[in-house]
């Protein structure tokens, strides 16, 4: 077990700079997940890490080690990829084994780390099967399996999961969850799955075009979002946005003609244009209290459990935002309602670093 | 099955039969003649199927003949010349399609048109270069431009078939403790077989075929090659078909049973569920 840290981590393909200076120190035995959309350099940086790709610059520590000039196999971590990469021409059990054989393990004790992998993953009945004789969860099993044996310091995973249909893929990931519990080694995940970051991660690193824009807990990453980007990724429909205007006394923000109190007071942005930020689940469907902002219901989405509304709030300019509500109630397009804000809740962003306002 | 399709179905079989025909005519002929009797052969109307079918030619093609030697000298030959050629073309091919090399396109063509150059144009400047280093009547002579010759071919053909194996293979491969070439090795040549078979048949016959550069570079008999050494059996004023036929088919046979054997290795599919797909 190890931990990993990156000290101004660069990485160049000829001109272009995809990763710009990245700091990350992440805690032996900890889980953390690096989300961000397509093209940030996520993948980029897991294979920096795993020694695929060079360093530009900057240093990258595993436990003591500088590895920045160490080839892959010396960096003593196992990394399952998105395509699976088992080698087509060899059963499972020589899947898992290629790694011990390599490193010369005694054959007893390549069965027996094979075996209690295989047990692990319940692939036992798996051993002498060719991989295009599986499944594509029986593959990601395998291909878990061929890190497992190894016992390195770290596992790396990049985007394991993308390529499983959606209900194999929520078994998975309980299954990651259980393997980091018992295993209890650093793991280092890629997805742009930002319900993959929350459920899994113990911290969560979220990058945007080559920089991490947080770096934080899930509750964190959700609660107190350091910037509008990562605000907007997290989350299922994501946060609602729109322009505002902050009070002169700070204490809340003028949006659509309708005063929104703020949690607490924002004196250094006091009066100034700011993006206004609010989760679908703190707009409540209210009665009749003095805070109460008019809206009109535009859609309304059934999923089972709850139900999405969009609402078009505010009286001048109304801005639409989305709500959840219970699948009780009953709404339709067209009706009127009250609404409120829970302030508590509310997230304030620069107009123009769209950093988040926090004093 | 429509008249549109039946027509095309029968075209198409009717241009395999003759591609067929036209390959195994000559060597049906050959090996028809090997087991006749000179006077059989010039009999008129002539028969296309041996009337006493006789191995005396065979007999005579390896006593008239040191055939056993050319046909060993073949072996040397084709076999080291395939050997350095596949194992030097898998390392191009490899670095050709994995490499971030700038005018990598550029490379390919170039090795395209360098495997176009006419080895008549290529023989005396080879001749007095093998003489200035002393390996005319050596098996170098032959291993070294054969291999050359075969490499831009087999290097292409075995880059289409790493081209098609996934990249993130031999990352695995690295991450569980190869080196880059224990990669190839190990991971990438046998998920590209049927590439590196194909390959190193090409290598093979060409230089078991091959006869221009043996007949310069080659001039002791014993040191003779299967494709010259057959000529050798024509007398002054004679022509002993039977006895060259023999001689022929025993060069053809060793070829058409390395390509009978390796031919079920040249199937692809191989690569099936190793990844998505």
């Amino acid at each position: 077990m190890a931990n990993v840290k990156l000290k101004q981590v660069v990485k160049s393909f000829g001109e272009t700079k995809v990763i710009h200076g990245i700091d990350l120190d992440i805690k032996s035995g900890e889980f953390v997940v690096f989300v961000g959309p397509s093209g940030c350099g996520k993948s980029t940086l897991l294979r920096m890490i795993a020694g695929l790709e060079t360093t530009t610059s900057g240093d990258i520590m595993i436990g003591t080690d500088r590895v920045n000039d160490l080839p892959p196999r010396s960096r003593d971590i196992a990394m399952v990829f998105q395509d699976y990469a088992l080698y087509p021409h060899k059963s499972v059990f020589e899947n898992m084994a290629f790694g011990l054989r390599l490193r010369k393990t005694p054959e007893a004790e390549i069965k027996k780390r094979v075996g209690d992998a295989a047990a692990i993953l319940q692939i036992e009945h798996l051993l002498e099967r060719k991989p295009r004789q599986l499944s594509g969860g029986q593959r990601q099993r395998v291909a878990m399996g061929r890190a497992i044996v190894r016992d390195p310091k770290a596992f790396l995973f990049d985007e394991p999961l993308s390529n499983l249909d959606a209900q194999l893929r929520n078994e998975m990931r309980t299954e990651i969850k259980k393997l980091h519990a018992r295993l209890g080694k650093t793991i280092i995940y890629v997805t742009h799955d930002q319900v993959e970051a929350m459920t899994l991660a113990d911290r969560i690193a979220v990058l945007s075009a080559g920089h991490v824009m947080q770096y934080a807990s899930p509750d964190e990453i959700y609660n107190r979002p350091a910037a509008k980007f990562v605000a907007g990724f997290t989350g299922s429909p994501s946060m609602n946005f729109a322009p505002g205007k902050v009070s002169a006394d700070g204490t809340s923000v003028l949006v659509a003609g309708s005063n929104v109190k703020l949690g607490y007071a924002r004196a250094s942005a006091a009066g100034s244009d700011v993006t206004f930020g609010v989760r679908p689940e703190d707009i409540s469907l209210s009665g009749e209290n003095a805070d109460a902002i008019a809206a009109r219901v535009v859609v309304v989405e059934p999923l089972g459990a709850e139900t999405l509304v969009t609402l078009a709030i505010g009286e001048s300019k109304p801005v639409e935002m989305i709500t959840r509500v219970d699948a009780d109630t009953k709404l339709l397009s067209g009706d009127q309602v009250k609404v409120s804000i829970n302030a508590a809740k509310t997230h304030v962003f620069d107009l123009k670093s769209e950093l988040a306002i926090t004093a | 099955m429509n008249l549109a399709e039946m027509k095309t179905k029968s075209m198409v079989m009717l241009a395999g039969l003759i591609v067929v025909i036209n390959g195994f005519f000559p060597a049906v002929w050959i090996f028809f003649t090997s087991l006749k009797t000179e006077s059989e052969l010039l009999q008129f109307p002539i028969t296309y199927i041996p009337r006493d079918p006789t191995l005396v030619n065979y007999y005579q093609a390896f006593t008239e003949k040191p055939l056993h030697l050319f046909i060993l000298n073949s072996i040397i030959v084709a076999g080291a010349s395939t050997l350095i050629t596949v194992f030097v073309a898998a390392l191009a091919a490899y670095a050709l399609t994995r490499l971030k090399m700038p005018k990598r396109n550029l490379l390919m063509s170039i090795l395209l048109a360098v495997s176009m150059f006419p080895l008549i144009s290529l023989i005396v400047p080879l001749f007095q270069v093998m003489r200035e280093i002393g390996l005319l009547n050596n098996y170098l002579s032959l291993i070294l431009p054969y291999t050359v010759l075969s490499l831009p071919v087999c290097t292409l053909v075995m880059a289409s078939f790493f081209q098609d194996i996934s990249p993130d293979l031999e990352a695995a491969a690295m991450v569980d403790g190869c080196t880059r070439l224990q990669a190839l090795f190990k991971i990438v040549m046998p998920l590209a077989a049927p590439g590196v078979f194909t390959a190193a048949i090409l290598a093979f016959v060409n230089a078991w075929d091959e006869f221009l550069l043996a007949l310069t570079f080659l001039s002791r008999e014993s040191m003779r090659t299967l494709s010259v050494g057959v000529t050798l059996y024509q007398g002054e004023f004679a022509f002993p078909w039977p006895l060259i036929s023999a001689a022929l088919i025993v060069a053809i046979v060793p070829v058409c049973i390395l390509i009978a054997i390796f031919q079920e290795r040249v199937v692809g599919g191989l690569t099936a569920g190793g990844v998505k797909g």
